[in-house]
């Protein structure tokens, strides 16, 4: 039956999105709903949430509140919370519970910026959306309320911003840190990275940068508005792997590799004397950009990527599937068309051993939540070709 | 953060009547969420209930935090979602299709389920859903007991909250049986009270036995018969509910028995249960055994410095009272709330330990207690341990249900432990979701 799952978890919804891209910058964050909505994303989609000053609250909703319409009960609670705690700025992410009474949010901010003097603006997520949306409405708003520039367009700095690749974007360990080294070779720097690290007041030069790279789907909305708004121009993707990652650099510099490059890797892939066929099933700019490393790396040409999250028609190949929901996947899994599937592990579960796919996990937070003990790969740049180097080795010799 | 965290001292608590849960939490503050173990949802609870399973029905955010707890339960087997849009809600359809979801469930699960518990959410008291209605015609389309528990926190301050209303929707699955034998229910604990406590070898001696548990039965049958039992002992007020029903309609009368950790107030606690049962329980010997152990192992801990928090086993206040007993320098305790059963606890600390200071685990400034330093020996709890970093924390979850005598042995050997222990805080917590679940259903392929 669509949209019954009796083996995956929901995923992360857009409210926990929409939290972890406001997570870090100095904020009041404030979801409105009765104390029950934020914690499967404190307890299992927010790795940095664990001895974090992290200033994200519930507005503690009760009967009483939806029942009487009374606002000003939440509004003395963000008064009182300015009062104890410092803050850039207030954001009210929306939950079911409003949605259903009607709250106008928009009204809602603008007496709470006239109440307490500090920037404020809403994200109406419901609830009912997955992490993505989320993710880029809070996004969006940021971009909208706080990145200025002042007079004429900014001078372009050789700076890049990152905008997406959240922690629940199936995020690969240390990407900050291995990005800024990457990026940094091509002769740039990072402006900021939305929003890993980065402060609100670093986001609100992001005008400045020459490009932008948006590293999953939910950044593309706000990459769009501010080449729209400033002119900047954005490329998706991630450098993974090795002739992936100069590609990337190249077109960061503005420049675009052979495309008809071959492989590094002279080893074929092939069961059964035809070509390995692979299906990737993830968030769609790093499924993408696995894609990519796969290609030119290693030349598996047969690779799908499949997504319950969003994907840009733009970024689709033909043989690229939308998942809708569980049964879906069970489908596409049931026609044992693949020799390799990439994923979060709890998709392995669908998997019948007898069938000899080989697996490889991919975690994503999304999905199955996180594990302090895990240790997600790190795939950027040479380290992406090394891990899918002794894999794919492993599998088939 | 402007100034100090939030805190009452003890003094300055209320210990008058009137609501069975006194907030600490003023009204005029947002809620914080500390990181937590994984804890007992209603629908956790609800499985304890044989031969069981749930349907959620609702929009995703409702319904993670219970399937990943499930999922590393290894519940998952036993838990389904029904993810419901915006348009579901608004155009009605959605009762027809939690109706179909329960065709396709029972149609999976092999052998078939006695029991599907179908979880509302605060969405449905805001759109007035009749889940009862619902319940009825799935359990007579189906010829099983279709109940509906609540996931409601939108009533959590109120006085029936979520899980009073689903302790009482599980116990309802109860009929009457005039045939009484000489059993007595545990009630309200998560898991039966544990094999190494003196209680089941003193109910025994008096001939009161079986003593029973949800989550030992193995059947729904067995299940039903814990209406046979003549008593039913309350030990955590989540399903007080639950046995003024069981009185009223089953006939079981019942005592409330919190759990203690002092060894006067289990004294005490003994000899009301004397009465209850009109029976003399002759547990002299524990006594000694726990008083013995007691001062075999105070200098150890003699001047520790100990922070409680509310999600231990028992209760908070009481515990803090218990380890100011055993030589320890209770200095904090993180509390939303003071239960009832807890107050005499209070007043008690308020004479003797004036010095400590209550925090709330949510108030707004507790975001950024943790990196404040606060430091103890030893945290009681988890969200204790949270709070101050440093400190061995003793979880006291209420994944183990120590009682009576030996649960103050348990305690102390709990404690020692937990100084010897290198595991950081995080990784205890985490550790602490993982449990060996029930044996699976198993699904037809």
């Amino acid at each position: 039956m669509q949209g019954l799952y009796k083996h995956l978890p929901p995923f992360s919804s857009d409210i926990a999105g929409a939290c972890s891209a406001l997570f870090g910058l100095g904020g009041i964050v404030v979801v409105h709903e009765p104390a029950c909505c934020t914690s499967s994303y404190t307890m299992f989609d927010e790795p940095r949430y664990y001895g974090s000053s992290s200033t994200l609250y519930s507005s503690e909703l009760r009967e009483i509140h939806i029942s009487t319409g009374d606002d000003e009960t939440i509004l003395r609670r963000i008064e009182a919370a300015v009062h104890r705690m410092d803050c850039s700025f207030i954001a009210i992410v929306g939950s079911p519970i409003p949605m259903f009474a009607g709250t106008d949010y928009n009204a809602l901010i603008r007496l709470v910026e006239k109440r307490t003097g500090i920037p404020s603006f809403a994200v109406d997520a419901g609830g009912f959306d997955w992490y993505d949306l989320g993710v880029s409405k809070a996004f969006l708003a940021l971009a909208k309320r706080f990145v200025r520039s002042t007079g004429p367009l900014p001078k372009k700095e050789p700076a890049v911003n990152i905008i997406g690749a959240t922690p629940l974007d199936a995020m690969v360990a240390h990407s900050e840190d291995s990005l800024r080294t990457l990026i940094g070779e091509s002769g740039y720097t990072i402006l900021s990275f939305w929003t890993q690290g980065s402060s609100i007041q670093e986001i609100a030069q992001s005008a400045k940068a020459s490009i932008n790279v948006v590293g999953s789907s939910s950044g593309i909305q706000t990459a769009e508005y501010l080449k729209n708004t400033f002119g900047t121009p954005y490329i998706l993707g991630l450098p993974i792997g090795r002739l992936s990652s100069v590609r990337f650099l190249k077109k960061l510099k503005a420049a675009m590799i052979n495309s008809e490059d071959g492989p590094i890797c002279n080893i074929s892939y092939t069961k059964n004397g035809s070509q390995a066929a692979v299906l990737i099933i993830g968030e769609q700019v790093l499924s993408n950009s696995i894609r990519d490393c796969l290609r030119m790396d290693f030349g598996i040409r047969d690779i799908t990527v499949a997504s319950f999250f969003s994907m840009e028609n733009t970024n689709l190949e033909n043989q690229d599937i939308q998942l809708d929901d569980e049964d879906s996947l069970a489908k596409l899994l049931d026609k044992c068309r693949f020799d390799v599937i990439m994923g979060d592990r709890i998709f392995s579960n669908f998997l019948n051993p007898s069938n000899g796919i080989h697996f490889i996990s991919i975690p994503q937070i999304a999905v199955s939540g996180f594990l302090p003990s895990e240790e997600n790969p790190n795939l950027l740049g040479e380290r992406g070709f090394s891990y899918f180097n002794e894999i794919l080795h492993y599998f088939y010799h | 953060m402007k100034g100090e965290p939030f805190c009452v001292s003890i003094g300055e608590l209320s210990t008058a009547k009137g609501h069975w849960q006194k907030k600490i939490m003023p009204v005029d503050a947002l809620h914080y969420m500390p990181p937590h173990g994984g804890g007992w949802g209603v629908v956790r609870m609800a499985l304890q209930t044989p031969e069981s399973v749930v349907l959620m029905a609702a929009p995703p955010v409702c319904a993670r935090i219970t399937a990943l707890r499930e999922l590393r339960l290894e519940y998952m087997n036993r838990f389904f979602f029904l993810n419901l849009g915006e348009s579901d809600f608004i155009d009605g359809t959605y009762p027809e299709k939690i109706m179909k979801a329960v065709d396709e469930i029972l149609s999976l699960l092999v052998p078939v389920p006695k029991v599907l518990f179908l979880c509302e959410t605060c969405i449905d008291d805001i759109l007035g859903s009749d889940y009862e209605y619902l319940c009825r015609k799935i359990g007579k389309i189906h010829g099983i007991t279709v109940k509906s528990i609540h996931l409601k926190p939108t009533s959590a301050d109120g006085k029936q909250p979520s899980g009073l209303i689903s302790q009482l929707s599980m116990y309802s699955i109860l009929e009457p049986d005039e045939e009484k034998d000489a059993g007595i229910n545990i009630i309200g604990s998560m898991v039966p009270i544990d094999n190494e406590s003196e209680f089941h070898t003193v109910m025994n001696r008096v001939g009161i036995k079986p003593v029973r548990h949800i989550s030992s039965c193995e059947s729904i049958e067995e299940f039903k018969r814990m209406s046979k039992s003549r008593y039913n002992l309350l030990l955590r007020p989540v399903a007080r509910l639950a046995v003024q029903t069981m009185e009223e309609q089953l006939g079981i009368p019942f005592l409330h028995m919190p759990v203690s950790y002092g060894i006067k107030t289990i004294d005490q606690s003994y000899r009301v249960l004397e009465d209850f049962l009109g029976e003399s329980l002759r547990v002299k010997d524990y006594r000694t055994e726990a008083k013995d152990f007691i001062a075999s192992c105070c200098d150890k801990f003699r001047g520790f410095t100990a922070a409680v928090g509310a999600s231990v086993n028992a209760g908070a206040f009481e515990l803090a009272r218990a380890l100011t007993e055993y030589g320890l320098n209770v200095r904090y305790v993180f509390a939303n709330a003071v239960i009832d059963f807890d107050t005499e606890h209070v007043e008690w600390l308020k004479q003797f330990v004036p010095d400590l200071k209550v925090y709330t685990n949510s108030h707004t400034t507790m975001a950024e207690f943790y990196n404040l330093g606060i430091n103890v020996d030893l945290a009681f709890g988890f969200e204790a341990g949270y709070f101050c970093s440093g400190a061995k924390t003793v979880p006291l979850s209420a994944d183990t249900q120590p009682f009576g005598y030996r649960g103050i042995i348990k305690l102390l050997n709990d404690m020692s432990n937990a100084v010897d222990s290198q595991e950081l805080h995080r990784e205890v917590m985490y550790k602490s979701l993982y449990k060996p679940g029930r044996p699976e259903y198993a699904r037809s392929v």
